[in-house]
């Protein structure tokens, strides 16, 4: 248990850095929140009373532990493109899509790499493992955003099995969003399906070579009994820290490919806060997306040690 | 197997070249400028004049993604390039001493390495404010920590080998042993992370500039001009499709050199 | 006795898209039942590759020809199924190192019960109308076996993953696995290399207890001559794919035919130095020297453990002498030798050097080498600083004449060659070689060049042959005295291995004595 406790002591830290990181970034611009809610041409007079009004004189450390605080109680502010809406109402409103976008997309992957991965991993045909070469390198390479496009022109614009841009949140009705997230979905994790295939692909052959494996074939075990019996477990075990990384991956693809399918989540606020100036915003999703890829690699280091006996607790 | 007799390595080396000659060419010289408008050849289709077609204003495609794979390579490779030069000497020093200038620097290196390199993009671009130099210096410095990493797992490796023990024993300094004697066996893997570097860099770069937040008009830029045409899918698909397999055919090209590399030994 | 296993006329080559290379060029031998047959010969010999031919355990590019006779049925073009059915089953084998060869994620018990489940259909195919075993019945059975290759505690065995226990006790789970359905042939494929020496003994006399008390008969490969004498009723002699020799141990070991073997003999019975005291100045002081390291805990908040590897050690090594240091294998005697050039600070106690640059002839012949660089400039390096720090001094030092310590590439280049030639190695065909082009024993020589190279006369061996075969230890032992009385070398010769610390030294002291207790 004093492993854990240090887990969660670590990332803790991590998270006060990121934020501390992203706060002094953005209090280092020469424009602050007061010219971006009154504009370039306000009058110094104006902008002085503002900043008063906000906060702004008081010494970056100062603000920096008023932000926090208040973030960890769940407070990010005031958003300064739409005057008077705070930050927690436009992430609240946007959150559900994302989430459900990354859940969808995770689980494809899951459910695609792992049977493709065992396959590609039992080619030992010259020409059977040209192919998954070159089809794995081929689709890991595909941008999101592009197999976006393309599978818009593709099942929206030729098939017509959805409109771009009609997205029905799933709180209207589930059924709808997730048939409309799943072409989105599918740009996300196309490419990490890929990736996860060669991945596993790789593990499951240098687990082939093992001293144990033979040990397995010496005690009169068949081929499948070697490789879902002995070989299966032990390559799963780097596989779960790569999916770790997958999905931090497939949050960052979302906000790229939420763009393209025109759906209303965080990576689309995100890009919009940016464009805009609109700081707090972007602290806040910053913060978010950061304290969920924290939260994942706690989760995964957790079911590492839960599989191998070898890492101690 | 040598690395001239492993067909990935080779295809790879082939399909890159071309590539490399054609962007390089592309900075100097396009077949069509870049820039001319011309209402008659709008959304041309793909014909021997225009071997990738015409765009919304009836400019030449190809000469387009010649110069925006040009650009593409550019910041991939001086960003691959700061980002393994610095990265290597952090992480060579940090395995070299260790102590606690180590564990600083793997620590932050645990953190920024939790994120993919696309949303600290982001972060470093919103306050950079958009443009070529800004996704340059971002990614640079983005890809300091994976390269450190390697170093300094090389470096472990390494030190403790019994020739670096016997070379200190003759008396090598500090720097000469981390340069003469180590880095020639570690450079093949930082290479290879190199050209894993590189990929995210082109899909990076192509990633902001589709947001609008990489390279500025009137550089032409691949992800850009996916971005514009996904407005013209219907009438002019091609727009669309030519810089996508550019970035494609760029990426597989130096996934099939690493797979080769990889595959020596 | 009857016949158990016949082979005849078996090869066995590898087969890879560069080159067929014949690890086994047709073996000929035949053993009885209850029998204990060695199978002996150095590294590259094929012994291996014939011992785990037998189980058909080869990799996919290994093709066998002739015939391997098991109890009247030929192995050799028995599909995979048919194999796999006999595997576990009636052939039985246990592997070199039982860390790697148990499945790490799963517990010993299950790993064991596994050649329950595995062979009770087979079983139940041959003699129709046995049951199969309940899973009650199946862990009292593992339990009995773990019991039987004397497991403290099976009980807690059982539920244990292989990492939590030790090498020897490893070994003695892959033997129960192999016992586990009472096979008529094991293989044991060099069972004790990996372990450490007392722990080796105990493995093998349960080897031979399980002959004795079972009647399994027992195929044992090993590289190590002591053991097949202590173990074997009969063996074979291999060198370089072919049986040289074959005979009873007693007919082998008196009366070896093949000058191969009797060279391999020669080199495990004791040869004495004739040992002359030495008198002279010393070279080395060791005064009250305690070494020790400070051992890492993954825990947090814990405090890094002191080990200490001896305490108060004393002993001188005189000019022009060799002193043997004898200590088992990972007690620490690295550490000592790094302490003592100074690469390892964690010491109390005085070290004196009498001579200029004491340098060190490391054990590991891959890793001893940068495996980047070629031979030529891994050897000019030590004159490469040396010219620099002359330099140096000259610097500091105007009035200095530093003219004959500086050498030009040229002169560099030809210190080199004499040095090769100086370890018997051809300067023309080895200077632009890369270490990974030489073999285990011209790396070795390459290493004592290196350490000469500066022109010491005070070197430290550490562990220098154990690495090599025995013949080849031969040829370096011989290499090293000879250098020693040329140069008048003072070493320090540190080794587990009794035999050649008494074959080269001139004194022998004895870890033992100065190691903590508890």
């Amino acid at each position: 248990m004093k492993y854990v406790l240090k887990k969660i002591i670590t990332l803790i830290v991590a998270l006060l850095l990121i934020s501390l990181i992203v706060f002094l970034a953005f209090s280092v611009l020469p424009s602050d929140a007061a010219i971006a809610k009154l504009g370039q041409n306000a009058t110094p007079e104006r902008l002085a009373a503002l900043r008063e009004q906000m906060g702004l004189n008081q010494p970056v450390f100062v603000r920096y532990f008023v932000w926090i605080g208040n973030a960890f109680r769940g407070d990010f502010g005031q958003s300064l493109q739409y005057t008077g809406v705070s930050v927690n109402s436009l992430i609240a409103g946007r959150l559900g899509n994302s989430a459900l976008l990354s859940l969808i997309s995770f689980i494809m992957v899951i459910v695609f790499s792992i049977p493709i991965g065992i396959f590609s991993a039992k080619r030992r045909t010259v020409v059977g493992k040209a192919t998954m070469t070159t089809v794995t390198q081929l689709t890991m390479g595909i941008p999101s955003f592009f197999l976006g496009v393309l599978i818009t022109y593709a099942f929206s614009l030729g098939l017509k099995w959805f409109i771009i841009g009609q997205y029905t949140p799933p709180a209207k009705s589930f059924g709808a969003a997730v048939v409309y997230l799943i072409f989105p979905a599918l740009a996300i994790s196309l490419p990490k399906i890929a990736m996860t295939v060669k991945f596993l692909a790789t593990s499951i052959r240098s687990e082939l070579h093992k001293d144990y494996v033979r040990t397995a074939y010496a005690k009169g075990c068949t081929r499948n009994q070697v490789l879902y019996g002995h070989v299966l477990k032990n390559s799963m075990v780097p596989v779960i820290t790569f999916l770790g990384v997958i999905v931090a991956e497939i949050v960052a693809g979302s906000i790229v490919v939420e763009q393209v399918f025109a759906v209303p989540g965080i990576g689309t606020l995100l890009i919009t806060a940016i464009t805009n100036r609109d700081y707090p915003v972007v602290e806040a999703v910053v913060l978010l997306i950061a304290f969920f890829i924290i939260a994942i690699n706690f989760i995964v280091d957790m079911i590492y040690m839960a599989v191998d006996p070898r890492v101690k607790l | 197997m040598s690395l001239k007799k492993n067909k990935s390595f080779i295809i790879g080396c082939i399909i890159t070249g071309v590539i490399l000659i054609i962007a390089i060419v592309g900075l100097f010289w396009t077949p069509y400028s870049t820039t001319k408008m011309s209402l008659e050849l709008k959304f041309a289709p793909p014909s021997i004049a225009h071997i990738f077609g015409c765009d919304n204003y009836g400019r030449d495609i190809f000469s387009r993604v010649m110069q925006g794979a040009g650009t593409t390579f550019l910041v991939a490779l001086s960003t691959v390039s700061f980002g393994m030069i610095v990265g290597t000497i952090i992480g060579f020093i940090a395995g070299y001493v260790g102590g606690w200038f180590d564990e600083v620097i793997m620590r932050i290196n645990d953190v920024v390495n939790a994120f993919p390199s696309l949303l600290l993009a982001l972060v470093f671009v919103s306050f950079l404010g958009p443009g070529l130099m800004n996704v340059i210096a971002a990614l640079g410095i983005l890809f300091i920590p994976s390269f450190a990493r390697i170093a300094r797992s090389e470096m472990l490796r390494l030190k403790g080998m019994q020739f670096v023990q016997s070379a200190k024993l003759v008396g090598d300094s500090a720097p000469r042993i981390i340069f003469a004697q180590i880095l020639p066996n570690a450079y093949i893997s930082i290479l290879s992370s190199a050209a894993v570097g590189f990929n995210n860099a082109v899909i990076a770069e192509a990633g902001l500039s589709y947001l609008g937040l990489g390279v500025q008009p009137p550089n032409p830029s691949l992800g850009r001009m996916i971005s514009e045409a996904s407005n013209y899918l219907l009438q002019a698909p091609w727009y669309a499709i030519f810089p996508g397999i550019a970035i494609i055919v760029l990426v597989l090209g130096v996934s099939l050199i690493s797979e080769g590399v990889s595959k020596v030994d | 006795m009857e016949k158990l296993l016949d082979v005849r006329d078996l090869k066995v080559e590898y087969r890879t898209e560069e080159r067929t290379s014949y690890a086994v060029k047709g073996v000929s031998f035949s053993m009885e039942k209850g029998e204990i047959l060695g199978i002996v010969g150095e590294s590259g010999s094929g012994k291996s590759t014939l011992g785990l031919a037998l189980m058909a355990l080869l990799p996919s590019y290994a093709h066998y020809t002739g015939e391997v006779i098991f109890q009247g049925k030929d192995l050799v073009p028995m599909s995979f199924d048919e194999l796999r059915q006999l595997k576990g089953d009636e052939l039985s084998v246990v592997f070199q190192e039982p860390m790697t060869s148990l499945n790490p994620l799963v517990r010993i018990g299950k790993q064991v019960e596994e050649m329950l489940t595995l062979h009770a259909r087979d079983k139940d195919r041959k003699e129709a109308g046995i049951r199969m075993l309940s899973k009650e019945e199946r862990k009292a059975k593992v339990l009995e076996m773990l019991e039987a290759v004397e497991i403290p505690e099976p009980e807690k065995a059982y539920k244990k993953y292989p990492h939590e226990l030790s090498g020897g006790q490893q070994q003695r789970v892959m033997i129960a696995m192999a016992l586990m359905c009472e096979p008529q042939l094991l293989i044991a494929d060099e069972p004790t290399t990996a372990l450490d020496a007392d722990v080796q003994d105990q493995v093998l006399e349960l080897l031979k207890k399980i002959n004795k008390e079972r009647g399994t008969s027992i195929i044992l490969v090993s590289h190590d001559l002591r053991v097949i004498h202590k173990v074997c009723n009969r063996t074979l002699v291999m060198y370089k794919g072919e049986i040289v020799e074959q005979g009873t141990v007693e007919e082998i070991f008196e009366h070896p035919k093949d000058p191969y073997t009797q060279s391999l003999i020669a080199a495990i019975t004791d040869e004495r130095k004739g040992g002359k005291e030495i008198v002279s100045d010393p070279a080395l002081e060791v005064k009250d020297l305690t070494v020790f390291y400070m051992q890492k805990t993954n825990k947090l908040g814990e405090k890094p453990k002191k080990k200490v590897i001896v305490e108060h050690m004393d002993f001188e090594v005189k000019k022009g002498e060799i002193l043997g240091l004898v200590g088992k294998s990972g007690s620490g005697k690295s550490t000592i030798s790094r302490a003592i050039l100074g690469l390892h600070k964690d010491y109390t106690g005085e070290i004196i050097h009498h001579t200029k640059r004491p340098q060190m002839i490391f054990q590991d012949s891959s890793g001893s080498l940068n495996p980047a660089r070629k031979i030529g400039w891994i050897l000019e390096g030590p004159l490469r600083n040396q010219t620099k720090y002359w330099k140096q001094q000259k610097q500091k030092n105007p009035e200095l004449d530093i003219s004959k310590y500086i050498l030009s590439p040229a002169e560099r280049k030809q210190r080199v060659r004499e040095m090769l030639q100086k370890v018997e190695l051809d300067p023309d065909k080895y200077l632009d070689r890369y270490p990974r082009q030489l073999s285990g024993g011209q790396k070795q020589r390459v290493n004592i060049a290196l350490a000469l190279m500066s022109g010491s006369k005070f070197v430290i061996a550490d562990e220098p042959v154990s690495a090599l075969d025995v013949s080849i230890q031969e040829q370096i032992l011989e290499l090293l005295l000879g250098l020693q009385k040329d140069l008048n070398l003072s070493m320090l010769f540190i080794s587990h291995d009794q035999n050649v610390v008494a074959r080269i030294c001139d004194r022998v002291i004895y870890m033992e004595e100065w190691t903590p207790r508890g």
